[in-house]
């Protein structure tokens, strides 16, 4: 049997939208993508030049799932394979690709209304949160060991050692700065999947918004800047401290 | 039937009010989103998503269940406490109807015999 000619690919994205619409214009240029590794790297066969439509999705299965957990994935699978989405791979940090082929008039994506998009949207800024709480976990940990090191090291009239004192004065703002990232992505992903939708923009792809990192810290600015924003064309949906949200 | 069942499908959503009636028979995932499209007008369109968590969530109350899994493809049905539910929700959304008709038909705003 001739085998298939194959193509890896290493590729790194924030963006799930631009990942999916890649993956998109790799299977229209005919490569089809089969496997990933690490998140980044991509694996490819050759095929037909056929637009693929690809999604994404989690479960955000427990270490040891119950009975009933697995059965809603078990669920979820059956439905997406009926409704013609097959499973392509899962990558380590079990994201689940999900692949169908394009065809004129049906239903062309995993999630079609408001609802389900929030309802995957809000699994994914779960999953943040959950990481981000795990850092508050560690971070409350180093600071119970601190104080225990500075209690025992009083009571034998010496000082707290020296390279903990270093150690909590780097690890401390690095958690932290690990923490309030893990948030804002949360809460960047929610968002993006609340907007992921094939029917709406022109050219049959996603509108993903737009997403700026931006410090301001007087209200005149800021009422200067998003007015600036608004005349482009702009309106602001959300915002943390450092990311400002917009939607055309 | 428990409160807390009545309590969380009654009002019952459209989407799950449709889902019940195609599950008068067995039909699978697919099956049942062709069902609601042709009866609703392609009004409403049952994505993959909707209909999961939908199923997921029917299935966990036992509203419906999973009739075969034989070639991997599972069928769904609704089982009598569906049935009821779905009983007392055409009840309720017959008086709602009812309710509304009489209304408006006294203040002229659409004319019937």
């Amino acid at each position: 049997m001739e085998s298939k000619r194959r193509l890896k690919k290493f590729k790194w994205f924030v963006s799930y939208t631009k990942e999916l619409n890649w993956l998109e214009d790799m299977a229209l240029s005919g490569w089809k993508f089969y496997d990933i590794r690490f998140s980044m790297f991509f694996y490819f066969e050759a095929c037909d030049p056929v637009r693929l439509l690809y999604e994404i999705d989690r479960f955000n299965l427990p270490k040891n799932p119950t009975l009933k957990e697995i059965r809603y994935k078990e669920i979820f699978i059956g439905v997406a394979e009926d409704m013609g989405w097959s499973v392509v791979t899962h990558d380590e940090s079990q994201n689940y690709y999900f692949c169908k082929e394009y065809i004129e008039g049906e239903i062309n994506e995993l999630y079609n209304d408001e609802e389900s998009r929030d309802y995957r949207a809000k699994k994914y800024q779960e999953l943040f949160r959950k990481k981000a709480e795990e850092l508050i976990g560690v971070l409350c940990l180093v600071g119970i060991l601190y104080l225990a090191l500075g209690l025992a090291s009083s009571i034998n009239g010496g000082r707290t050692p020296q390279w903990f004192v270093i150690f909590s004065m780097v690890y401390t703002p690095v958690v932290s700065g690990l923490y309030f990232l893990m948030n804002n992505l949360g809460k960047m992903y929610y968002l993006e999947f609340i907007r992921m939708r094939k029917s709406n923009s022109k050219d049959g792809k996603q509108d993903i918004g737009k997403i700026e990192r931006k410090l301001i810290f007087t209200n005149i600015r800021l009422k200067k800047y998003l007015t600036g924003m608004a005349l482009k064309g702009w309106q602001l949906e959300d915002m943390t401290v450092l990311l400002l949200f917009y939607a055309r | 039937m428990s409160d807390g069942l009545i309590k969380k499908y009654i009002p019952m959503t459209e989407t799950t009010y449709y889902t019940l009636l195609a599950l008068n028979q067995p039909r699978h995932g697919y099956a049942i989103m062709q069902f609601v499209s042709r009866l609703t007008e392609n009004r409403i369109q049952l994505g993959t998503g909707t209909l999961y968590s939908m199923v997921g969530r029917l299935v966990d109350d036992r509203v419906i269940r999973i009739l075969s899994t034989d070639s991997g493809k599972k069928t769904y049905q609704m089982t009598d406490l569906g049935l009821d539910l779905l009983r007392q929700e055409t009840k309720r959304l017959d008086q709602q109807l009812q309710n509304g008709i009489d209304i408006l038909r006294q203040e002229g705003v659409i004319n019937g015999e």
